[in-house]
C-alpha cells in the first residue's frame, strides 16, 4: 500500500504542466541529440551498412513497447490490489503509447528485414511473438471500448493487462528459445557485448532520449484522458444531479463499489 | 550496400507516427475542451434564463 502511495505522489508530481513542459523539451532535445548521433557521427557497419542506422530507433521502440506493457502489468495489479482508478487510467495510457511503439518496432523492422533478409515479412520466432503480442494489446484496448459498467471493465482489462504481459519475456527469449532468422542479443547485462563501443553509446542515448519522449506521451495521455472524463461529467452532471468535482475526483470510489 | 532509402524511410517513419499521436493528443485534449466550455456554457445560459 505505501508503495501504491509513493507511486501516486510521483504520478502527480511528473503530471504536473510544468513536468510535463519539461519533459516535452527533454524528450526534444534527446531525440534531436540521437539523430546527430546516429545519422552522422557514428559510421556505417561493416557488413550491413548504412540500413543498420535503423538499429538506433528498432531498439529504442522495442525496449519502449516492454516498458509500456511492463507499466500496465504493474498499474493493473495496482488497480486489483487498491481498486483506485488512477491505476486503471495509467494502465490504460501507457497501453496505448506500448501499442504505438510495438507498430514502430514492427515497421522499423520491416524497412530493416528488406534490405538484410530480403523479404518485408517472415513468421520467424521474434516477429511473431512481437505481432502476438500487437495482437494482444490492441484486444486490451477493444476491451477497454466495451460499453460496460467503469468496475467491471477496468477489472477485465486489469487482469487482460496482467496475463498479457506474459508474452513479453516470451518475445524478449525467443531468439534464444528457438532457431531465428533475428539477430540475438548484442548487448548483455553480463559478459562482453559484441557492438562496437561507439554504436553502444549511441544506442544507450537513443535509449535514454526514447524513455524520455516515453514519459512525455504517458504524461499528456493522461491529461487528455482527465480532460476527457472532464467533459463527459460535465455533460452528465446535471442528468445524474452529482457536482461535476463529484463525478470526476469521487469516480474511483464509485468504481470501487461496482 | 546502398540502402539510405530504407534508413530515410525508417526514419521518417518514426517521425510521422510519433509526431502524429502527439499532435493527436493535442486535438483530442482541445476538443475535449471545448466539449466541456460548450456545455458550461449552456448550463449557465439555461440557469440565466431562468
Amino acid at each position: 500500500m505505501k508503495i501504491a502511495a509513493g507511486g501516486e505522489r510521483l504520478m502527480g508530481r511528473m503530471t504536473a504542466r510544468t513536468g510535463e513542459k519539461v519533459l516535452g523539451w527533454a524528450s526534444l532535445v534527446g531525440v534531436a541529440f540521437t539523430l546527430v548521433m546516429s545519422l552522422i557521427v557514428v559510421p556505417p557497419d561493416a557488413s550491413q551498412g548504412d540500413v543498420q542506422r535503423l538499429m538506433y530507433v528498432h531498439v529504442p521502440a522495442a525496449w519502449l513497447a516492454y516498458l509500456s506493457f511492463f507499466v500496465v502489468f504493474v498499474a493493473s495489479i495496482a488497480y486489483l490490489v487498491t481498486r483506485r482508478i488512477r491505476w486503471d487510467r495509467l494502465a490504460a495510457a501507457s497501453a496505448e503509447v506500448g501499442v504505438l511503439f510495438t507498430v514502430l518496432t514492427i515497421g522499423l523492422g520491416m524497412l530493416w528485414g528488406k534490405p538484410v533478409w530480403g523479404a518485408w515479412w517472415t513468421w520467424d520466432p521474434r516477429l511473431t511473438t512481437t505481432a502476438i503480442l500487437l495482437l494482444l494489446y490492441l484486444g486490451y484496448l477493444a476491451v477497454r471500448r466495451l460499453p460496460e459498467s467503469p468496475a467491471r471493465r477496468a477489472r477485465w482489462a486489469a487482469v487482460i493487462g496482467i496475463v498479457a504481459f506474459l508474452d513479453v519475456p516470451i518475445v524478449q527469449l525467443s531468439v534464444t528459445w528457438w532457431r531465428s532468422l533475428h539477430q540475438g542479443p548484442t548487448v548483455r547485462l553480463l559478459g562482453e557485448s559484441t557492438i562496437a563501443p561507439i554504436m553502444l553509446t549511441t544506442l544507450l542515448i537513443a535509449l535514454g532520449a526514447f524513455t524520455l519522449l516515453y514519459c512525455y506521451l504517458l504524461v499528456l495521455r493522461l491529461r487528455v484522458g482527465r480532460l476527457e472524463e472532464r467533459a463527459v461529467a460535465e455533460a452528465l452532471s446535471p442528468r445524474i444531479g452529482v457536482p461535476v468535482a463529484e463525478v470526476v475526483d469521487e469516480g474511483e470510489e464509485a468504481v470501487a463499489r461496482g | 550496400m546502398d540502402n539510405a532509402g530504407y534508413v530515410a524511410a525508417g526514419y521518417l517513419l518514426t517521425a510521422a507516427v510519433l509526431g502524429g499521436y502527439v499532435l493527436r493528443l493535442f486535438s483530442r485534449a482541445r476538443r475535449a475542451r471545448r466539449v466541456t466550455e460548450a456545455v458550461v456554457a449552456r448550463r449557465d445560459a439555461g440557469a440565466g434564463g431562468g
